[in-house]
């Protein structure tokens, strides 16, 4: 296995309020990778610093980008760009609170998120892969997105970062205000997409469904990372099931 | 009754150059929240580029008035305001684009203020009759009479309109617009380039503006450099009173603004024409500050 993304050091601050200190970690090619920890504790500022929309104060962001075949082909770093370059480099984001484009059709926003390709015919199969992983979505695809409920957006909000045809996709809490049903229905089409070759970051409150999802887990505290692993041996520990896992 | 009626054709055909300059503003708004005070006089240096081309074309080419003329006349002008709002995006509010909002709004005044000032210096403080593009007509309908003019006037609003529409709602980079409206974070995460779609934004306003500049010199064929500051705010107001960022509500609103006008002229006194706007502008914050098509949502367009 190969790094695709590595995190060096990273600060990010909000004026004065150190938001990250030092974050380093990396992220292997196909895998899924959960990010938990408090409320605060710089989850999504994390993913937007990498996705472009912060700037760090320090440190470094690499990005190993390749072909569809896998093939790699040159180091780049990202924490110089703009997000709509980033994108470009096969790095989506599905953001915190969805934020589907509420004045435009599903239709629409999924072609929002091809945005970038020229491709007809493999924006035509990532459509169809969509529309298949999220049924739902074909049969709105008329209706503004503001109208859609909130396990829709969700659903959209995923479908629309596909369509770019990601090798990187930074999920911030997917699962958020879903009924539990509709948490299994995201987690499912997280693991296909992931089945699909595509790699997960994926930050969650669920610690549990995360954690049983994922391969690697961080533990974020306060602009820190406390704890790593494979996730078997998160759930075993005894920090992040008093903590995270509401175990006593 | 004939009266009100024929008031009613002046009004619209007013209402249809008020609302030509409110769609600039409520654009830029919705995609920037910024309200571009430098617009109105935009409309002004479109109204003196055709102007000249129009006398460049009768002096040097010969022409005669003409619809031909006419729509040359247009397109130049059209062309050279979206270059000028390029150029005030990317020199003035583009540099501004992270300061604090405020500062965006002096800036604008400043731009406002600098053209104005320019196009005393440049084309001369007096004001300038404009050519007369086309032969003039009228046409009688029963008691009413419209000219040849208000129509043309109509007709091209309503060409322009329906051109816009299409680029919004029917073009990839009209439907980056209204995603950009919705949220410029989300928008940059798809790919899409903001500051492109704030440019094409300008472009698009500055153009539309530039068509008003023109038809207002048919209809009414004096110009000066300060001839943008009284419709600039008219349709201002308009763009507010439709809902600014709405883009129906900014035609809605200059049809009802050049209407209001032309009756507050017609049935109360002349003296009255402008202090209407403000009227409706004091209403309208009053009764209904999102305005009439406008949403409390962050959804602009
Ligand atoms: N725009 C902002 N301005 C100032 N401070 C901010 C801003 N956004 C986040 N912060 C602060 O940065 C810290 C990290 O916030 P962040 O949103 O990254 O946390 P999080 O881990 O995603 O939390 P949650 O689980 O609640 O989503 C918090 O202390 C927060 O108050
Ligand atoms: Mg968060």
């Amino acid at each position: 296995m190969s790094a695709l993304l590595e995190v060096k050091d990273l600060h990010v601050a909000y004026g004065a309020i150190a938001a990250l200190k030092g974050i380093s970690f990396s992220v292997e090619r196909g895998q899924i990778v959960t990010l938990i920890g408090a409320n605060g504790a710089g989850k999504t500022t994390l993913l937007r610093t990498i996705s472009g929309l912060l700037r760090p104060r320090r440190g470094e962001i690499s990005y190993w980008d390749s072909d569809d075949i896998g093939k790699v082909s040159s180091s780049c770093s990202l924490s110089s760009l703009a997000p709509h370059l980033i994108v470009r480099h096969g790095v989506a984001h599905v953001p915190e609170g969805r934020i589907v484009f509420a004045n435009l059709s599903v239709r629409e926003n999924l072609q929002m998120g091809a945005y970038t390709r020229t491709d007809a015919d493999g924006i035509k199969a990532d459509w169809d892969w969509v529309l298949q992983l999220f049924p739902r979505l074909s049969e709105r695809l008329k209706q503004s997105a503001g109208t859609l409920s909130g396990g829709e957006q969700q659903m959209l909000a995923i479908g629309r970062a596909l369509m770019s045809r990601p090798r990187l996709i930074l999920m911030d809490e997917p699962s958020l205000g879903l009924s539990p049903i509709l948490v299994q229905t995201v987690f499912a089409a997280i693991r296909q997409i992931n089945a699909n070759g595509a790699t997960i970051l994926l930050v969650e409150q669920n610690a549990h469904m995360a954690l049983t999802t994922a391969q690697i887990g961080f533990v974020m505290e306060t602009g820190t990372i406390a704890l790593s692993g494979p996730c078997h041996e998160l759930l075993r520990s005894d920090d992040v099931r008093r903590t995270y896992l509401g175990e006593s | 009754m004939e009266q009100f009626v024929q008031q009613l054709i002046n009004g619209l055909s007013l209402g249809t150059i008020y609302a030509l300059i409110a769609l600039g503003y409520t654009m830029v708004y919705g995609i920037l929240r910024l309200i571009n005070f430098a617009h109105g006089d935009v409309y002004m240096v479109g109204a003196f580029f055709g102007y000249y081309v129009a006398r460049f074309i009768s002096t040097q080419l010969g022409y005669v008035p003409s619809m031909l003329n006419f729509f040359l006349v247009l397109a130049a002008s059209m062309a050279g305001c979206a270059i000028l709002g390029f150029v005030i995006e990317r020199g003035a509010y583009r540099p501004l684009r992270r300061a604090p909002r405020l500062n965006a709004l002096i800036t604008a005044i400043g731009i406002s203020l600098l053209l104005e000032n320019l196009g005393q210096l440049v084309f001369g403080a007096d004001p300038k009759d404009f050519p007369n593009l086309i032969p003039r007509t009228t046409l009688s309908i029963g008691v009413l009479t419209v000219s040849n003019i208000q129509l043309i006037v109509v007709a091209t609003a309503i060409v322009l309109t329906l051109g816009l529409e299409f680029i919004v709602h029917r073009t990839k980079m009209g439907t980056a617009m209204r995603a950009v409206s919705f949220s410029g974070d989300a928008a940059g995460l798809m790919g899409i380039n903001i500051n492109r779609v704030i440019s094409f934004t300008f472009v698009l306003g500055s153009a539309l503006a530039a068509a008003a500049g023109i038809l207002v010199g048919l209809y009414n064929p004096k110009i000066d450099p300060l001839m943008g500051i009284m419709p600039g705010l008219k349709a201002f107001v308009a763009a507010v009173l439709g809902g600014i960022g709405n883009i129906p509500g900014a035609i809605l609103g200059g049809l009802i603004m050049g209407t209001a006008e032309t009756f507050t002229v017609g049935y109360l006194s002349s003296t009255y024409r402008d202090a209407i706007t403000f009227v409706i502008l004091v209403a309208v914050l009053l009764f209904r500050p999102t305005g009439l098509l406008g949403t409390p949502a962050r959804s602009k367009f």
